[in-house]
């Protein structure tokens, strides 16, 4: 499938690059079976706590994940959470699937080799973007930001595909980011003819996510171009990417902190007040969903 | 002893990292500032575990 925002980014030979990329990552080709099946259940309005309990109790690491994901501080239930059907009453069924799909794609990538990235360090950069996008949307008053976190979380999933499928590639765009002092997107357009950009937005695209999602990991580094209708979502994370690479905040791959767009920054209409508070619920939440995310 | 005028070694630092940042931009001077209290405390605490401190990457927190 081509969506109608992504497609435009790119001629029928990267796109078709892009597509083979994606195709020979077969670990990578679909979301786990629990959480289609947890998908299908939160979105079925005859579904009671019985059916979302089965949904995933073959699944019990992501049960086990997601319960604790859900009792973070960043989501702060007035009450601890026991089961997956209590969360769904509690925190709400659309928050609750992107929780999930979270924990998924985390999964999905867990013993990759770790001689390109360092993974941990990668997804506390992710976490960082995911959480800050979340706390900058709740800043701003955006009365729905559940897919915030998700969208923050997996802007840079296409760094993890290029890792996994061209391996000495990245190796090449590692050293010449290095010698060129260049941001490592830069290089990897001049090197590969397309960036991580690209490729995440085609493996989001594969995993049939929502095309908000799919948008940001498509245009996080194209802010100046042409843009989607809707890039508030993707202006949050732009900043939220500033917060987290400035603050050194883990690291997903670059050598320097990324620019602040100050177009972007006004577009927001965020205060220096605001990025005081976000600077600060960010480092009290982030090793907590951090954990939650990655221990085991 | 440092001179007057020499940079702030820590400021140095963030600097070099905040290479492409217009730190003139109230956002971005809240951000270098935030960024400079930090390694400044990281520094501190890896004095004081330490008798040669190490120089920090920027990768991790």
């Amino acid at each position: 499938m081509i969506g109608s925002v992504v497609q435009p980014l790119y001629d029928p030979i990267v796109r078709a690059q892009l597509d083979t990329i994606v195709a020979d990552a077969p670990r990578l080709g679909a979301l786990p079976a629990a959480y289609h099946r947890l998908s299908e259940v939160l979105q079925d309005p005859a579904a009671n706590a019985q059916h979302i309990a089965a949904a995933v109790r073959l699944d019990p690491d992501l049960t086990a994940r997601l319960l604790r994901l859900v009792n973070t501080a960043a989501i702060r239930p007035p009450r601890p959470i026991d089961t997956v059907s209590q969360a769904a009453m509690r925190i709400g069924t659309v928050q609750l699937q992107q929780l999930a799909l979270a924990t998924s794609v985390v999964r999905m990538f867990r013993g990759m080799p770790e001689h390109l990235l360092d993974m941990a360090s990668f997804w506390t950069h992710s976490v960082a973007v995911g959480l800050g996008t979340h706390l900058l949307g709740r800043a701003l008053g955006y009365r729905s930001t559940e897919s915030m976190f998700v969208s923050g979380l997996l802007h840079d999933v296409g760094t993890l595909l290029l890792c996994t499928v061209k391996p000495r590639e990245v190796r090449n765009v590692l050293i010449e980011t290095e010698n060129r002092g260049l941001p490592h997107y830069v290089v990897e357009q001049q090197i590969l003819g397309y960036s991580h950009a690209d490729a995440g937005a085609v493996l989001l695209e594969s995993w049939n996510l929502p095309r908000r999602v799919v948008d940001v990991a498509a245009w996080h580094h194209r802010l100046s171009d042409a843009a989607p209708p809707d890039r508030s979502l993707i202006d949050l994370v732009h900043v939220a990417d500033v917060i987290a690479t400035s603050l050194s905040i883990g690291n997903g791959g670059e050598r320097a902190a990324h620019a602040l767009d100050p177009e972007v920054w006004r577009r927001t209409r965020l205060t220096t007040s605001q990025l005081h508070t976000v600077i600060r619920d960010l480092d009290a939440q982030i090793l907590e969903v951090v954990e939650a995310l990655l221990d085991g | 002893m440092a001179a007057p005028h020499d940079p702030d070694p820590i400021e140095a630092q963030v600097l070099r990292w905040f290479r492409d940042q217009d730190v003139d931009h109230p956002a971005v001077r809240i951000l270098f500032e935030v960024a400079v209290e930090r390694r400044r405390a990281r520094t501190v605490a890896e004095g004081s575990s330490r008798s040669t401190p190490r120089s920090g990457g920027h990768h991790d927190r």
